[in-house]
């Protein structure tokens, strides 16, 4: 099959600092990818890339199996909404729809109805004549929206779209922009640090780590199967337990700290190494065991409370295991929650067919 | 004010203080509104007296003379000549200033500002020395066989031009570089990505926004040229009088008081009424900017 | 064939703006070697080194006192129009009403309006009043245009000043006056003394009002090379020029290196 765009083995440097590493990511057609990562990891010098305002050092660009890397930006056909919308100032609302099919030369009259046609869909019909700025932040994204659509793009691209907006608005455009985008069957790159956001939105995440792609996948399959310390660390809250690895017969035999348990071997990663490694467990998968539940099918831990926390829902408890490690569970809130006191010493019990053994 | 800015103060001491707080400034700024009062303001008002010395006979003099009126359309044909060229070329310098960083942006800010320090008489007398028959620019081309016979660079519109554009670009690229630094550069980006090529992304995007700078840049050029005195007396010939020159030679060598204030309250008044017209098309820029 | 036409464009551009340095910078740096020449001529490049024209510069009773006469005035009106200026502008800046704005371009009218004006206007009064021809008269007729430089220089300064030092000053119980002494002047010191520059240039390279209110006895430097320009080009000028350029970008870097110093 032909992706919508693939990118092969793309390298980029600034100077002597490498912030792309050979990266390759295919995107099908009509899919929402976001890419994820922290600040400086390559993610946005990606989207760049792929825009055109940067040209990779090796490696290519393929748009609908046509090479690109080297292409201006204005011959691409690519949609890009920015961070703080970018919208010309100097321009009416319709103006700035208009603007790509202007410059595609596309007649006067023609353009303005396919741009008034594309503020109807994002909900802006009445605001054709309105400048810029007196537009509210959602209004004005909606625009930045409309103006990388009108020209039914390849693929659109957007950068930290929601940045700029408060909380509520967020959630609210998040719905939006998948509902209009869907619509349109666009397909859809969008660059984000707020991992709430790449879960909601995406259908695939790339995770990117210091300018390599650490993993590339559905979201579920990043939250419950990460391949590393890094991906489950950077979704949600995780805790790792220090264990060490022996395979043997098609089990696998985890031996931590005053606790050992025996796993079918086929459950663990072929690229975790015998020895050191890390047991995952998310903080909802653990939870506190009286001293009679300590049963053979299940792991459990002594750590010391450090801290606990109301939340509504539940009490976040923090606490420390013997060897240092920190971990933390959601306590429900009912008569045992009394006793969560500081310094007081709990067992934190979790069933062996949860966790994910990563490398240490 | 700087006391009633602390509530605290202002709410106990009361209402005098805060009063007295209030006027501070007047007090600061009374002797220089005085200064200028009694030495810019009145000499200022003394012209204008001197000028209605017998009626508007003065005026219908300097409108009926076709001499006259010829002097007051070269003062404006040099304006506008001056002012485009500065516009075209201080445009670019900005910029060049704008998308520089480093040294070499400290270098041409220095280039700009320097000679912009260095005392127009001075760099008029350069410029005649370079550009008189026998200078610098001639020799060179002569010598390199461009031409056979010395051009006549130097007491025509030509040496006007060249004097008065090197004195006034800064004031044309200053107030263009402070648009342009203010102007988002993702605005280029996303005008490029939409497709536009380099030419539109220019025409469309950034000249519009720049549009407020441009204004500001040639009200002041055009303002400053009106009144050019030294360059033309020096680098211009006998036919390309500007009105300062009249108004200077009616002093001195004429000494006619009424008929040179009468001059100066003109030039004044176009000075006003070109300065009138800029100041309303900038408003009308910066609305549709939103400013 | 776009990246060509992009290439080309970008070195048209770059030789553009290399013509535009020469042609800002030229006539600056040209009077420096033209001031050496051994002949009579102003002649570039020279012909010869010597100093004989500034020899004949400082043996020149009339240069000299012209010289003495516009350092004299320069200082005057330093001392006037940094003073009003700094005053001014600390008047302007607390004031919030809407009289602020006129105010401001009142104050600061004498940049933009026509210095022949300027000049005829302050001649023909100052001579009713007896002062045209004297250095006093010089130095307020200076001040007319120094004062908004001085203004301008030192509004800048206020404007980066943080916000709240003066409220905080005066409510910790210092009195209005021993604010402004122990507090605001110290603050506001780079920008007057930039001012004080600036009002020193302005006074020392002003030519057109000099030439109406000097007698043959206080004539200043601008004057005498402005009668020289009309008479016939002499070497001479070329190095009381190269002198006053030196001055002049020894001032410049001076208030620069103030200005970076303090941002540091």
């Amino acid at each position: 099959m032909t992706y919508a765009l693939q990118l092969e083995a793309i390298w980029k440097s600034f100077g002597s600092h490498v912030v792309l590493k050979d990266v390759s990511l295919d995107l099908r057609k009509g899919e929402f990818m976001t890419m994820l990562g922290p600040s400086g990891s390559g993610k946005s010098t990606t989207l760049n890339i792929i825009a055109g305002f940067y040209y990779p050092d090796r490696g290519n660009l393929y748009l609908h199996g046509k090479e690109i890397a080297h292409v201006a930006p204005n011959r691409r056909n690519i949609g890009m909404v920015f961070q703080d919308y970018a919208l010309f100032p100097h321009m009416t609302i319709l103006d700035n729809v208009a603007f790509p099919l202007e410059a595609r030369g596309i007649a006067r009259r023609a353009r303005r109805d396919k741009a008034a046609e594309m503020l109807g869909v994002v909900g802006l019909a009445e605001y054709v004549d309105r400048s810029p700025w007196q537009l509210s932040g959602g209004q004005r994204q909606r625009v930045a929206l409309a103006r990388a659509l009108v020209f039914n793009p390849d693929i659109v691209l957007l950068d930290e779209p929601l940045g700029a907006l408060d909380k509520k608005l967020r959630t609210e455009m998040q719905i939006e922009i998948l509902r209009i985008t869907r619509q349109l069957g666009a397909t859809v790159i969008s660059v984000t640090h707020d991992q709430e956001e790449a879960l909601i939105m995406s259908d695939r995440i790339a995770l990117f780590r210091k300018g390599e792609l650490a993993q590339v996948g559905l979201p579920r399959e990043l939250y419950a199967e990460p391949n590393s310390v890094f991906t489950a660390d950077f979704l949600g809250e995780s805790n790792f337990l220090n264990a060490t690895l022996s395979r043997g017969g098609g089990q696998a035999v985890l031996q931590g700290d005053g606790w050992r348990y025996a796993v079918p071997s086929d459950r663990i990663g072929p690229n975790v190494a015998d020895g050191p490694v890390k047991v995952m467990l998310r903080p909802e998968q653990m939870t506190r065991l009286a001293g009679a539940d300590a049963a053979a099918d299940r792991a459990f831990v002594r750590a010391v409370i450090r801290d606990a926390v109301y939340l509504g829902s539940g009490i976040r408890v923090f606490a420390v295991t013997r060897d240092g490690t920190e971990v933390q569970i959601t306590h429900p809130v009912d008569a045992d929650a009394r006793s969560l006191e500081r310094g007081c010493e709990i067992l934190l019990g979790w069933k062996s067919t949860v966790g994910t053994v990563l490398q240490g | 004010m700087t006391i009633a800015a602390n509530p605290e103060t202002a709410g106990e001491r009361g209402g005098l203080l805060r009063r007295m707080a209030r006027a501070n400034w007047l007090l600061l700024a009374l002797p220089a509104l005085a200064f200028f009062s009694i030495f810019f303001v009145y000499p200022l008002i003394d012209i204008a007296m001197r000028s209605l010395q017998g009626g508007v006979v003065n005026y219908e003099r300097i409108f009926g003379t076709t001499l006259y009126v010829r002097v007051v359309m070269t003062t404006f044909e040099m304006a506008l000549i001056v002012t485009v060229c500065c516009l075209v070329i201080g445009y670019a310098y900005a910029y060049a200033l704008s998308a520089t960083g480093g040294y070499l942006q400290v270098f041409l800010t220095l280039a700009l500002l320097l000679p912009f320090w260095v005392s127009v008489l001075l760099r008029t007398f350069a410029w005649l020395v370079l550009l008189q028959n026998t200078g610098l620019i001639n020799q060179g081309l002569l010598a390199l066989g461009l031409i056979d016979a010395p051009f006549q660079l130097v007491r025509n519109k030509f040496g006007i031009a060249v004097g008065m554009v090197n004195i006034l670009l800064p004031y044309m690229v200053l107030p263009i570089l402070s648009v342009m630094k203010g102007i988002d550069p993702k605005l280029m980006l996303a005008a490029r990505i939409s497709g536009a090529s380099y030419l539109r992304c220019f025409f469309r995007v950034y000249l519009p926004l720049t549009l407020p700078g441009i204004i500001s840049g040639c009200v002041l050029v055009m303002t400053l040229s009106l009144g050019f005195y030294i360059v033309p007396a020096v680098l211009g010939g006998g036919r390309d009088t500007m009105i300062a020159q009249l108004i200077a030679d009616q002093i001195t060598r004429q000494v006619n008081f009424s008929f040179s204030s009468a001059l100066a309250v003109t030039l004044m008044l176009f000075t006003g009424i070109v300065f009138a017209l800029f100041a309303l098309s900038l408003r009308l820029a910066k609305k549709r900017l939103g400013g | 064939m776009d990246r060509f036409i992009q290439t080309f464009g970008k070195g048209l551009y770059v030789v553009f703006m290399a013509l535009v340095v020469v042609y800002l910078v030229f006539p600056v740096l040209v009077m420096i070697p033209i001031s050496f020449n051994e002949i009579n001529d102003l002649r570039f490049p020279p012909v010869g080194f010597s100093f004989r024209w500034y020899e004949a510069f400082a043996n020149d009773p009339v240069w000299v006192h012209a010289l003495f006469t516009s350092t004299k005035v320069a200082f005057g009106t330093v001392a006037v129009s940094a003073t009003l200026g700094t005053l001014a502008a600390m008047g302007l800046f607390q004031c919030r009403s809407l009289m602020r704005a006129p105010l401001q371009g009142y104050m600061l009218s004498p940049i933009v309006t026509p210095v022949v004006v300027l000049a005829i206007g302050v001649f023909m009064v100052f001579s009713r009043w007896g002062i045209a021809g004297t250095i006093p008269g010089l130095i307020i007729a200076h001040s007319v245009l120094a004062i908004p430089v001085v203004i301008v220089a030192v509004l800048t300064a206020l404007q980066t000043m943080p916000p709240n030092v003066v409220p905080a000053a005066t409510g910790l119980g210092g009195s209005r006056l021993r604010v402004f002494f122990r507090i605001e002047l110290p603050l506001l010191r780079p920008g007057i003394f930039s001012g004080a520059v600036f009002a020193f240039i302005t006074s020392w390279d002003e030519a057109v009002i000099s030439t109406f209110l000097t007698a043959p006895a206080t004539k200043t430097l601008p004057v005498l090379i402005w009668g020289g320009v009309q008479t016939g080009l002499s070497p001479i000028i070329a190095a009381v020029g190269s002198i006053m350029v030196t001055l002049t970008a020894l001032a410049f870097v001076v208030v620069w290196i103030f200005r970076t110093r303090k941002a540091a």
